[in-house]
């Protein structure tokens, strides 16, 4: 009887996390799951498994969800594709070549970042839409007779290829910047040609980076939306998880068969990140950690520069030309121009609407609350996190393994995905949430907790058990032992997972897009809106403070000291 | 204070730690707990400080129960009054040394005025007085291991425990801490716990040494007399008996018996007698040396001198050929190949004489007492 | 990207990074000049005469009594859950504040999300809204299904025909936004742009069309059925032999309409009054054949909170200067005692002309699935 009290209070903080968990997440997918199923959404008073049924599975049968399907796929594999060749290309340019200004490139390699996809896509449709972009007017105003159509599978794998190289140019720089230089003298000294000792040792010990990310940036590009949606969209071209929204947002709306979407592209994204896990287990024995020796610089030669203004182009392409169209459309007077040369008119451009803009109500109001869920959600998540990192590896409490499986499981959900399931669960759920600030942090929460449980069980393994076992031993009880000694060491691995989390939930777009309401929009969903409303410049307004944001809390971070965006995803 | 240990058992998952041990440790007793890696020693002591729980047994400290599966006995770690050193010290490397060091005393709620003096006295005692206000981090090894101490002294505990305290730090260091060590538990006369795979460390540092195999403790006794008397072959090459070979016995001479080397054409004599199992070392002549029932002939190897010339008067005489010399500063350590026979290491008192170069003939000896035959393994 | 090979990918990027960054500088030192930009406001709210002395009358017109008036006063705010375009919601919401000092707390999502949303609160019997508007008589049949409305009588109740009242009160058809298509008047000369739906299928606009998917909400419908009853079964396919681009939304088609995208494209008026508004090169034709209307629900909550405060909102809506706002606006009120609404210089039609036509909702409902089916199948979406 004692024993299994016993039992019982040893395995109850992991029960009360589990339950937590469960709900931030289980609970959700067995939504999806069930409306997948059934012929009826969840609703209060209208759930239950009898009006269980196959038939929304049909819609997978018709030509364009499998359009929708290939499309995805194919995008997503060209989509990585050209990342991993931008980003490893960058890495290696920054990390071990004598190009000039590497500290620029390294810049150039991050700097799309703070671009979240939805914004870069935003501004790209300003700039390569056929007819009046403005990258196509130039060609135009000096005569060329061509056409970019951004709104195009080659558009969206571009647009794509931009905002994501980054995560193939942070795994891969890491892993080139920390090789043990030693690796590679040891193949000179055994008479390895440069060209040779490259291909043979420098390349294959970062393989694991170069495909872990691969993987990593195929499981994103398969689930974003946004690029999706304001790309694929105008030219037709239908990806799952438009497909999904599209669903969600028909009259009478057809959240059945988005289910049943959704299940189908959370299958694919489970196996895409289960290979992805397994690598980057792998990459774990390969890492090399380095001494901090440099290793040497490779002599580029005549190519120095070549390669210097490749990067050159990357960053124009990514950040140059989509702010400056931001900031032309936020400033622009008429939605309308025929040639460049119109904005140089005396009327042209005025800071009126941007001002409007930025002091708008609509717009406070929007950062308000972007700030106070990102700030809630990191705080929270950042919170439970420790929780989870703290029974997983400082104790032996039951179902601890399966506490941090729940914990990791959203990676392989796509946000919109869990965004639908969040909605019915807590359109259902007794508590009147939905429709308040509180379901949005709870998305966030859901959707972030992988990267908040990385961040800070890494950092946990960092501190040394013994440290807080001393101070036990010393007589201090365990609680006062984890705040004396373990939270204070980890302060650094806290404030860099708190600050992650707050630079992904200010930039999420998907979980939230079925939870908000006009009331508790966000930045995102506030430049999402506007782009739907048809109000592009009211878009280019917010998406320009929005960067500005992000760029803020990078910095922040960035003093701090934080490797802020290694952890996303 | 005396510490009991009865019946100890402790599993993690499937793989079961520390099988059924006891031990009784007595006041002021310094008992170090010797064996590989993995054998169960640091277990056995974090079940003392209460960092582990067993599944079954008892422990007692002084005359309080801290553990007892039966009875539902569990005092938590903080109420146990254990010292514990790290391996890795676990010094806060965030707070300065005074804080650390006075850490248990605060949790104790003293006067600010006694706690000082007594952070001061401790910190005399490990002779880090003018360092009290550093800040941990910019400690060196040697140091930090004497904060641990401290910290772990000023609250007087009950039982100290020491996880391989001196296994981080460079020799020269380790021999002088070593002896402080010795000192200040005998001056303070302390019940201590010493976890060490060193077997010199064992040896300097123990009233008791404990040697563990696999979960169990297969024999506690005096330092000189595990020396001497090693139960098993295994035993004998932990403390440093570098040559073993798996032997037959053919016959006894006199009061020595003969033994063979399993594979090889050489004679041994022993004064001692086979202490395996009934009837093992009598076996014939094909027994298995891979088999642990085998016995196992063991000779320390500064118990083996090479001679130019054979015995006189018989007993080990072995022709062999230096094969290996190595320069030790005051020893030379050769490795010999014995005619028909296996490589016997040598550890010989150089006595300012010249080396032996290698292709040397050489007779090796070795004093039949010094020759003992053991079980491969202390049977379960 | 098709038509671009690589060097004049590259090529491009450094020409325009070149401009590009001339243009920025330019554009800075020349928006030193924050005049706003020529727009003109849709909703003049200050025009109204209110006097509150003994109730609410506006214009001369009796929209409250005494007793109405000061308890919605009392009661001080109301909850609006909208699926009505946010900006001209704001534009009622902003008269209204005007006229009666009360607050409206506006949530506002696409109709079927707020459907999604009303249904769910409803069904967990902590509906937030006073006051639900929607467009969609199936949307609006289903939360009064769900009992989400309670039945109120407004002052002209009984001068109100079939077609705005609904359920004794329970929800009234308050306007009607007109679904037609406008034209980039940049791109097109106002002479050149087309006057009627079947000048849509000429070749000249063969590419430069934009059209919206029918599954963006009842107006889509509406406009189909439109299309499908005045226009013949033949027009569908010829307009999608046009190769139009199509929209998820009528308000994206719009924008791109502004943006010089498309040169014609379908759309309401009301929205392209108000992007006209703000500068956008865009004007409505009202079609030799007419337009379509689709209509716009409004109700009291059986769970208000301010009730008072919701009925003035309703009586509001349906009052002669309630219609007017949505007359400025460029909607079709719903009581057939106004005038129909002037929008951009042009005169729109009356409904007994022929030239504004109202599909009944029974008869929307009943081709529904089968006119998606059809429209989806000849435009090859989803």
């Amino acid at each position: 009887m004692t024993a299994a009290i016993a039992r019982l209070r040893r395995a109850l903080p992991t029960g009360v996390l589990l339950l937590g968990l469960a709900t931030l997440v289980i609970v959700p997918m067995l939504f999806i799951l069930l409306a997948a199923f059934s012929t009826e959404v969840p609703r209060p008073g209208s759930i239950g498994l009898d009006a269980l049924s196959l038939e929304n599975f049909e819609v997978l049968s018709t030509s364009q969800a499998m359009g929708a399907l290939g499309n995805s796929v194919f995008i997503a594999g060209a989509a990585s594709l050209v990342a991993l060749a931008i980003g490893c290309g960058l890495a290696f340019l920054a990390a071990r070549t004598d190009a000039p200004a590497r500290r620029l490139l390294y810049f150039t390699g991050i700097a799309p970042l703070f671009l979240p996809s939805l914004v870069g896509a935003l501004a790209w449709s300003l700039l390569g839409s056929p007819a009046t972009g403005f990258l196509n007017l130039l060609l135009h105003g000096v005569g060329l007779d061509m056409t970019l159509d951004i709104y195009s599978r080659p558009g969206l794998i571009m647009i794509l290829a931009l905002y994501y190289a980054p995560y193939a140019f942070l795994l891969v720089h890491s892993a080139l910047s920390l090789m043990n230089p030693d690796l590679e003298e040891a193949a000179f000294v055994h008479g390895g040609t440069r060209r040779h000792t490259l291909r043979r040792i420098t390349f294959p010990l970062a393989m694991p980076a170069i495909l872990g990310s691969g993987i990593l940036i195929f499981a994103l590009t398969m689930e974003n939306f946004p690029v999706a949606q304001v790309i694929g969209n105008p030219g037709q071209v239908d990806t799952l998880p438009s497909f999904i929204y599209r669903l969600m947002n028909a009259s009478p709306s057809r959240g059945n068969e988005a289910a049943a979407v959704a299940v189908v592209l959370t299958a694919v994204l489970l196996v895409v990140t289960a290979i992805q896990q397994r690598a980057v287990l792998r990459r774990k024995f390969t890492t090399v950690t380095g001494k901090g020796v440099k290793a040497k610089l490779i002599p580029l030669g005549r190519w120095r520069w070549p390669a210097f203004a490749a990067a050159m182009v990357y960053f124009a392409l990514a950040v140059v030309l989509p702010v400056t169209a931001l900031l032309i459309a936020a400033l622009q007077n008429s939605p309308y121009i025929a040639s460049l040369g119109q904005l140089t008119d005396a009327d042209a451009l005025s800071f009126y609407s941007l001002g409007e803009m930025l002091t708008s109500e609509d717009l406070l109001q929007a950062a308000r609350n972007s700030v106070l869920t990102a700030v809630l959600a990191g705080l929270i998540g950042t919170a439970i996190s420790f929780a989870i990192s703290y029974t997983v590896y400082r104790t032996n409490a039951p179902g601890r393994r399966v506490l941090e499986f729940v914990a990791m499981s959203p990676l392989a959900v796509p946000a919109i995905v869990l965004g639908l399931g969040l909605l019915w669960t807590w359109l259902v759920a007794p508590i009147p949430v939905y429709g308040t600030m509180a379901v949005l942090v709870v998305a966030f929460l859901a959707v972030f907790l992988p990267q908040g449980y990385r961040g800070v069980s890494a950092s946990i393994l960092q501190v040394d058990r013994d440290l807080e076992d001393s101070a036990v031993l010393l007589g201090s009880p365990r609680a006062k032992a984890v705040s004396y000694v373990t939270l204070p060491l980890m302060r650094v691995g806290m404030v860099s997972t708190l600050l992650l989390l707050l630079m992904l939930c200010m930039r999420e777009l998907s979980a939230a897009l079925f939870l908000f309401t006009s009331d508790t929009r966000l930045l995102s969903i506030l430049i999402f809106d506007n782009y739907d409303n048809g109000a592009m410049q009211g878009a280019a307004c917010v998406s320009l403070l929005y960067c500005g944001v992000i760029l803020v809390i990078a910095l922040l971070a960035k003093s701090l000291g934080a490797k802020t965006v290694e952890g996303s995803r | 204070m005396k510490v009991q240990l009865e019946n100890i058992t402790l599993a993690y998952g499937d793989a079961v730690a520390i099988k059924d041990l006891s031990v009784d440790i007595a006041d002021g007793e310094s008992l170090v707990l010797l064996g590989k890696s993995g054998c169960g020693k640091t277990s056995t002591m974090r079940c003392v400080a209460g960092l582990e729980t067993p599944l079954s047994g008892r422990i007692t400290i002084g005359d309080t129960v801290v553990f007892d599966s039966e009875r539902r006995v569990d005092v938590p770690p903080n109420k146990r009054n254990v010292g514990m050193v790290f391996q890795s010290y676990a010094v806060w490397p965030h707070r300065t040394i005074f804080h650390n060091v006075a850490f248990s005393l605060r949790q104790q709620k003293l006067p600010k005025a006694e706690i000082r003096e007594r952070v001061r006295d401790v910190l005399d005692l490990v002779g880090l007085t003018e360092f009290a206000d550093r800040g941990a981090s910019l400690l060196s090894g040697g140091q930090m291991q004497r904060v641990a101490l401290a910290r772990s002294l000023v609250m007087r505990p009950s039982v100290l425990l020491l996880d391989e305290p001196l296994s981080n730090l460079d020799a020269r260091l380790r021999d002088r801490l070593r002896v402080e060590l010795r000192e200040i538990q005998q001056r303070l006369s302390l019940t201590c716990v010493y976890v060490t795979h060193d077997q010199s460390e064992a040896l300097a540092l123990a009233d008791r040494i404990a040697l563990m195999q696999n979960g169990r403790i297969v024999q506690i006794d005096r330092p000189e007399k595990i020396y001497d008397a090693p139960f098993s072959a295994s035993i004998a090459d932990f403390l440093g008996v570098s040559n073993i070979f798996p032997c037959t016995r053919v016959a006894s001479r006199e009061n020595l018996s003969v033994l063979g080397l399993t594979g090889h054409d050489v004679e041994v004599l022993s004064r001692s007698l086979p202490t395996g199992p009934e009837g093992a070392a009598e076996g014939s002549g094909a027994a298995d040396p891979a088999d642990p029932a085998t016995p196992r002939v063991c000779i320390r190897p500064e118990d083996i001198r090479l001679l130019t010339e054979p015995l006189p008067e018989g007993g080990n005489n072995w022709l062999g050929k230096v094969e290996v010399v190595s320069f030790q500063g005051s020893y030379v350590r050769y490795r010999v190949g014995l005619k028909g026979g296996p490589e016997l290491d040598a550890l010989v008192p150089r006595h300012g004489s010249a080396l032996l170069p290698v292709g040397t003939p050489v007779w090796a000896t070795a004093e039949p007492t010094a020759v003992q035959v053991l079980p491969a393994e202390v049977p379960a | 990207m098709t038509r671009v090979t690589r060097t004049g990918e590259a090529g491009r990027t450094r020409r325009g990074r070149v401009t590009a960054a001339a243009l920025a500088a330019a554009a800075l030192g020349l928006a030193a000049a924050c005049a706003p930009p020529p727009s003109v406001d849709v909703v003049d709210a200050e025009q109204a005469s209110v006097d509150t002395s003994d109730g609410l009358v506006v214009d001369g017109e009796r929209i409250a009594d005494a007793e109405l008036f000061a308890a919605a006063t009392d009661e001080g705010s109301l909850s609006l859950y909208s699926g009505y375009v946010e900006n001209s919601e704001k534009e009622v919401i902003k008269a209204f504040e005007h006229d009666t000092g009360i607050d409206v707390e506006l949530v506002r999502l696409v109709p079927n999300r707020l459907a999604e949303r009303v249904l769910s609160e409803q069904g967990a019997g902590r509906l937030g809204a006073d006051v639900v508007r929607t467009s969609d008589y199936d949307i609006a049949s289903r939360m009064r299904d769900a009992g989400v409305f309670e039945a109120h009588e407004v002052p002209d109740y009984d001068q109100l025909d079939d077609t705005v009242r609904y359920h004794g009160g329970e929800f009234y058809r308050v306007f009607n936004p007109l679904y037609t298509f406008a034209y980039n008047t940049v791109l097109v000369d106002e002479e050149d742009a087309p006057t009627s739906w079947w000048d849509l299928t000429e070749a000249e606009w063969r590419g430069e069309l934009g059209i919206t998917q029918i599954g963006a909400g009842g107006s889509s419908l509406t406009l189909n059925r439109f299309q499908e009853e005045t226009l013949g079964e033949d027009f569908l396919p010829a307009l999608a032999d046009q190769e139009p681009r199509i929209f998820d939304s009528s308000s994206a088609a719009l924008e791109s309409l502004a943006r010089g995208e498309v040169a014609v494209a379908t759309g309401v008026v009301s929205s392209v009054n108000i992007a006209a508004s703000k500068n956008a090169p865009v004007n409505f034709v009202i079609p030799d054949e007419g337009m379509a209307a689709y209509d716009y629900f409004v109700g009291k909550t059986s769970s208000a909170r301010h009730e008072a405060a919701a009925e003035l909102f309703v009586d509001w809506n349906l009052s002669r200067r309630g219609g007017d706002v949505f007359r400025q606006i460029g909607e079709f009120p719903a009581r057939d005692d106004l005038t129909p609404p002037e929008v951009l210089g042009q005169t729109l039609p009356t409904l007994a002309s022929g030239g504004v036509v109202r599909i009944d909702p029974r008869v929307l409902l009943d081709h529904a699935a089968t006119d998606q089916r059809r429209w989806l199948g000849l435009f090859g979406y989803l």
